[in-house]
Parts: C-alpha cells; structure tokens; sequence
C-alpha cells in the first residue's frame, strides 16, 4: 500500500505526475498497488482494456499515444478498444456488430458517447464488461472525468428503466481485492502527551483484500509519517507510534455495527508511559470515526476480552460517544 | 550380474514408489477442496431459496445479509453478491458496494456457472457461481473467497507424510535389492567357485551347491558334463597307458638287438656303426618318452597313489641339486640353493624328486650360457616353497597358459636340441596337484624365469588317500 502527500492544489499536478513516475520506478519491485495516474505525461503509457477469447477475463494492455490533443487521444482509445488480435489472444471490449456513432466531450469532462441501437442486443453481462472497460480506459485521460452513454440517441437507463448518467472510473473494477479510489482517512494518533489523542489527514490507496477496518489498524502500526509528525510545532501535539511495530492483527471483523479486533500478544508490549486508556482510544476513535459502518469497538488480545491494561483498568467497549477527541 | 539385477529391482521398486505416491498427492489435490465446495454449494442452494423467499437483493428482510455476514465470519472470508449486470447489491468488506466488477472469476462463472480457484502464495479459494431462481428471470452471481491455510496446512502434511513414507518405502526397497541379488547369485558364485577348482586338475570332485531347484539343476546339469568328460578322460588315459605299455616291450627288444649288434665286437662297415649308433640313441629317446607317458598315466590313473612319508625337505634339496650338477656344469650354469630354514614335511619324496629335478632341470636348460640358477626353500606354518629363478630367455606371456599342456613346447627347435620329452612339466604339474599344493610361474622375455612351488607341509587332511 503506498500513501502520497496531501495536496489539492491543481497547478502542481504535473510535479505530482513526474514524482509518480519516479516512484513507480524507485518501487517497481513492490507488488502494491499504486494509485492511477493520467496518462497525460508521454513517457507514462496508459491502458486499454481488451477481453480474451471466450471473454472470461478482462486484462489492460499497455498503449502509448500517437497524438497529442484530448480529442486525438479520445479516437485513439475507442479504435483502440475496436482492435482484435486473434493472435495475441486480444479481444475488443466493443463488440463488432455495435457502433460507435459520435462521441462528444464537455467542458466540464463529461464525455458522451452515442452507440447504434446494436447496444440493447448485448447481453447483460456482455453489456456490463463494455461499460466497465470504456470507462476504465477513458477516464485515464485527464480531461475525461466521466464517461455516458447514449444509445440511439437517448440516454442509456439501466434495467429499472432509470437513467444510468455519468459514469466514473470509481464506480467499475476489473478485479476484486484492486484499489478503486483515493479515500481520505483520519488518523487517530497517541500525541506527544501520551495521554491524548491526534487526528491526522491521510490520503491513501488501499488495496481490497482485507476489509478497510484492518487497513486502518495496520497505519496505526506503521505510525506517523516525518511530513506528519513535523507539521505540529508543539511536542505534546505530535504524534508518535504508540502501538509496538510487531503488532499483528488476528482478527478484523465488522457486524451489526460492531467491529471486533483482535491482536496478537505483542499489542500488551507498549511503552510504559502511554496512557492504555490513550493507545485504546487510538485504535477505537480511528475506526469509528472512518468507517460508516462502525460504531462500536471491542477489542481482544489473543481472543480474551481486555478488562485491564498493565494492572489499570480499561474499557472494554468503545462507543461512539466514548470518542476521546472530537472536532 | 548381481549388480543388474539390483538396479532392475530398485529401479521398478523405486519407479513404482514415485508413481503410487505421485497418484496419492495428485488424488489428495484433486479433493483437497471438495469438503469445503460441497459446503458452499449447500449453502448456495439453501441461499437460492432466500433469494426466491425474500426477493434479496430488492427486499428489505435484513436476515439475508446477516446470513452472508455469518458466512463470510466462518470463511474468514468475504462475500460478494451482484446482480446480472454485475453491479455489487452485498459485499461483506463493503467497499465495492454499488460498482460493477468484471473480475475474471465473476465472467467464469457467468460463462461457466460456477468456478473455483485457488492462490497458493495467499492462501485463499474462491468459489463463485450463478444462481438462478424461479421468480425472477435475472440470475444473481455469488462470490465468496476464503481462508484455505487449514487445507493448505493438511495438504502440505500429507504431501510431506507421502513422501517421507515412499522415501522410507525406497530405502527399504533399496535395502530388499541388495539382499535379493546377493541372495539369488550367491549360489551361482559358489559354483563358478568350485568349478574353478575343478577347473585347476580335480576332475574327479563334483559341484555341491544346492540352495533352490534351479540352482540344483544347474548343479546337476553341470555334475553330468564333468561325469560324461571325466569317462573320455580315463578312456583316453587308459588307451595312452595301454598302448605305451605294448610300445615298450617292442622298444625293449629292439634295444637288447641293437646293443647286442653294437657290442658283438664284429667288424661292422663304417656307415652301418653309425647308423646304429643313431638308431640306438633314437630307441633311447623313444624309451624316455614311453617312461614319461606311463609316469602321467599313472598319476592321471591314480593308480599311482601318493605314498606319504616325513621327508627333510633340504636333504630332499641337496639330493635334486646333486643329481643336477653335471648338467650345469657341462652347461657352466651356476646353481645357487638358499635354505632359510630346515623343513620337514609329508611328502612322497621320490615324486616330488621327479617333480622339482624337472624344473630345475629346465631352468639350466633353457638358461643363457654362463647364467645362474637361484633355487630358494622357506616355509610358514602350513606350507613349505620352492622357487626356482633362472637368468634364461624368458616364456612370452602367450605361452605360459600352455606350458604345462603335454608335449608343449615353448621353443620347438631348441627343445630338440635339448632333448625334452615335452611332458617334464605336466607330470610336475600332477605330482604337485597331487599333494595338494600348488605351482606358478612368473616371467619376462629376456630376463628369466620364476617358478614356485607351494605344497603343504603336512598330509592333506580331505583328499590325502586319494589324492
């Protein structure tokens, strides 16, 4: 998993693109996944999605553009996604009896496209893969921020007959367990004052093998970045890596709105001065305040119910309204 | 042979242990996932019917959900529900709730209906199928992906119990191989043992192993061939006997004439003398031939036995050298005799006489001019040894096997010269055989000759009438 900077600022894409580029190439041996970059930088290929023969797996091919212009690029990506090579076991996502009428890209990066009325013969299956990897491809591009259909010149609905509308690369995957989207995260951190609790912004890009609650935990365990633990001047204000690195997370689950963890022995080895009370909290208020569908926290250690933490009495159950800080 | 026959059975035993245990491994992967498929089918079954009875995922009765949340705890898995467009209605880890996902297992399974597969490196199945229902045309797909270590975890033991038993099966095999084919050439060693002996002068022993009926055939098989040879062995001894015998008397009158002519003290013409003087000698050589022949018909007969007496065997040394003397001396060979010890021994003094003048004799006559003669005598607790070294030509390494043949001759022409009868050395050989021991020769061309004998010092228990 690999976290970047927070930063909104527009006119510092292109610095933040050439830094992906380099830290695609530093950690090209990591396995993780890294978040999508625009194909916008030459250097940097984009994908086309393509099928194999009996269309059981969709997979990307790397493609670099010819062109330079949005609109260029656009023609590309749809003849590219028209293209079959029986040979290289390459399938067209557009099937060949469908069309693409015309294509018309808004200001505000909506781009829409216009199929023949071959598109209500699809298959539902058939139809869901040629949603997913039209999208998919095109809004790789910069100024394509979502991608609609329209099907003999109507808008596509779906099988309730509504409207779909504008699609977004965060509503399709093409694997299950792929990171989908940049999710912003706060961090519950033990601060410099080991009794008390601080929130740290993070923009992160998690895999989703394991459910979000256990990604959230193991930041925990990884501790506060040096950008982070810099950006407060004051010392109690800092946040510091309370839970022991060797930490492991047994068990992760989430029902009824209760999320049980449970952690391996070594979760007992903190530093003596941390307040258990504060490292608790740390754990419980991240999960609570990140996942919608938490909103109680129980914890274990090696599956035993947690009454005292080093002789001093502790909480068992984490509520909501137990948070310790709040904004 | 008995190394083949080990490779042949530790090679089929070994072949056959890796195909039994590759068979078992391949079998164990096979089904390695059966129990838990064939639990997840049944809870799809019994999920279909939720679907019909509810209207899951349109409906709003929460126990489904909590159904796949159940399943997804006991997995330690997660679960995926998705509707016919793919869309995701329920996803246990909640992060993929409302996309569409064309993952490959979701097309397998709506191309396919169901599919499975597993990732060793994560540990994790998965299992995903279609599920049709009665009251909605639209299928529903199921996903479900779990913890597989316990199965890994089994599997991998079991892999590793099949192999440690199919290596202990091998080493045992390997163990049986070596005992097999020692067992099963064992005897055929102990025949081609005796036959050797046979083979070095006992025509008259027989082959004794019998371990199984086979080899007791074979023994048989064998004793018949020595019985049918042994028979033409003593036709041909009794006819050589025979026929010398009736040679000699003639041989014996022709000299008495011969001599009488010689000594009449007549006046004979020149030519006729000389004739008679070679007739004479030619008579002689005739005879010594004819003695020679009855010598080994005898010993071949065994009619001849070996009459043991206790003999000083340097004495017995002194009296062959002696009788040599003037032949080397005439040849102006010297003979040097070496005794380490004083010897006695049971011996037939008289034969092994005969037997040791004859090499001694052929040493000085067979040697170089002005050579030497170098016979040594030394004994151990068993046996006393003769070796008789001389400085002459040498025996070519082709030749040695036959210098004991009867009427061999190493050099045809100089045996003339030096007036052998050709069976000096055979009836050695059977005087020595006789007694038990043993003779061997050593030699380089040009360098000379070794021969040494080694006979027991006491009478040979086992063959000592007979032999």
């Amino acid at each position: 998993m690999k976290v970047n900077g927070y930063t909104t600022k527009r006119n510092r894409v292109t610095v933040v693109c050439l830094l992906f580029v380099i830290l695609t190439l530093l950690l090209s041996g990591c396995t993780q996944a890294t978040a999508p970059t625009p194909g916008e930088d030459e250097s940097y290929p984009v994908y086309c999605y393509v099928l194999n023969e009996d269309a059981t797996n969709m997979y990307k091919v790397e493609y670099r553009f010819q062109s330079l212009t949005t609109d260029a690029k656009i023609a590309e990506l749809l003849q590219q996604l028209n293209e079959t090579d029986e040979d290289k076991d390459r399938y067209a996502v557009i099937p060949k009896s469908l069309r693409v009428e015309e294509w018309v890209l808004s200001d505000a990066g909506e781009l829409n496209i216009s199929f023949n009325g071959e598109y209500k013969e699809l298959s539902a299956v058939r139809e869901a893969v040629l949603r997913t990897g039209v999208v998919l491809t095109l809004t790789q591009l910069m100024d394509v921020r979502s991608v609609s259909f329209t099907v003999n010149g109507e808008p596509l609905k779906n099988r309730q007959d509504e409207p779909v509308g504008p699609m977004t690369a965060a509503m399709y995957a093409n694997r299950i367990g792929e990171p989908t989207e940049v999710i912003d995260v706060k961090l519950c951190f033990v601060n410099g004052s080991k009794t008390n609790l601080t929130t740290v912004n993070r923009r992160v890009f998690p895999d989703d093998y394991e459910p979000m609650e256990k990604y959230l935990i193991e930041f925990l365990i990884g501790g506060p970045t040096d950008e982070e633990v810099d950006s407060y001047d004051k010392s109690e204000q800092k946040p510091i890596a309370a839970l022991p690195k060797d930490t492991r997370i047994l068990h992760v689950i989430t029902k009824n709105s209760i999320c049980y963890v449970d952690f391996s022995s070594e979760f007992m080895n903190c530093d003596k001065s941390i307040s258990p009370i504060a490292l608790l909290h740390s754990v419980a208020d991240t999960l609570i305040r990140n996942s919608s569908a938490v909103d109680t926290v129980v914890i274990t250690v090696e599956g035993k119910t947690l009454s005292t933490y080093r002789n001093i009495d502790v909480p068992t159950i984490f509520r909501t309204s137990d948070l310790l800080i709040t904004e | 042979m008995s190394f083949t026959l080990f490779l042949g059975i530790a090679f089929c035993g070994m072949v056959s242990c890796a195909v039994l245990s590759y068979i078992l491994i391949s079998y164990n992967s096979r089904h390695l996932f059966d129990a838990s498929k064939t639990r997840i089918a049944d809870f799809v079954s019994g999920f279909s019917y939720d679907i019909e009875r509810t209207g899951f995922p349109y409906g709003t009765d929460e126990s489904v959900s909590e159904e796949l949340y159940l399943l997804a705890e006991n997995y330690h898995g997660r679960v995926l529900v998705l509707d016919n467009t793919l869309r995701v209605v329920f996803d246990s880890f909640r992060t993929k709730n409302d996309k569409t996902v064309v993952a490959p297992e979701l097309l397998d399974a709506a191309a396919n209906k169901t599919h499975f597969s597993y990732d060793e490196d994560n540990k994790t199945a998965t299992y995903a199928c279609l599920i049709s229902s009665k009251t909605s045309k639209d299928p529903v797909y199921f996903y479900l992906r779990y913890d597989v270590t316990n199965e890994l975890n089994r599997y991998h033991t079991s892999r590793r119990f099949i192999t440690m038993i199919s290596l202990c099966l091998c080493i045992i095999i390997f163990t049986v191989a070596i005992a097999l084919s020692v067992a099963f050439t064992r005897p055929l060693r102990r025949i081609n043992n005796e036959l050797t002996v046979i083979g070095n002068g006992k025509f008259d022993e027989r082959v004794q192993v019998r371990s199984n009926r086979q080899v007791a055939d074979i023994t048989d098989s064998v004793n018949r061939i020595l019985e049918r040879t042994h028979e033409m062995e003593e036709n041909r001894q009794n006819f050589v006997s025979d026929v010398s015998h009736e040679l000699k008397t003639p041989m014996t009158s022709m000299k008495i004439l011969s001599d009488a002519l010689l000594m009449s003290g007549e006046e004979l013409p020149d030519t006729v003398r000389e004739f008679l003087t070679d007739i004479n000698s030619e008579i002689d050589r005739e005879n010594n031939i004819i003695s020679d022949l009855l010598a080994l018909a005898r010993m071949d007969r065994k009619t001849d036995t070996i009459h043991y007496e206790r003999a000083h065997i340097n004495d017995t040394l002194d009296i062959i050298l002696n009788r040599v003397a003037p032949l080397a001396e005439s040849k102006s060979i010297e003979v040097v005799c070496e005794s380490y010890r004083d010897i006695y021994a049971d011996v037939d003094e008289p034969k092994i006489i005969t037997a040791i003048t004859n090499i001694v004799e052929n040493a000085i006559k067979y040697n170089r001019p002005n050579g030497s003669v170098y016979v040594t005598l030394n004994a151990n607790m068993t046996y006393f040894f003769v070796t008789v070294r001389d400085t002459g030509f040498g025996i070519a390494e082709s030749e040695i096997g036959h210098i004991f043949d009867r009427f061999y001759r190493v050099d045809k022409d100089r045996s003339r010269e030096t007036g052998g009868t050709g069976l000096g050395l055979a009836i050695t050989k059977e005087i020595i055989n006789a007694h038990g021991g043993m003779i061997k020769v050593y030699s380089k061309i040009n360098e000379g000759t070794t021969f040494s004998v080694r006979l027991p010092l006491a009478k040979p228990v086992k063959s000592g009438g007979k032999a």
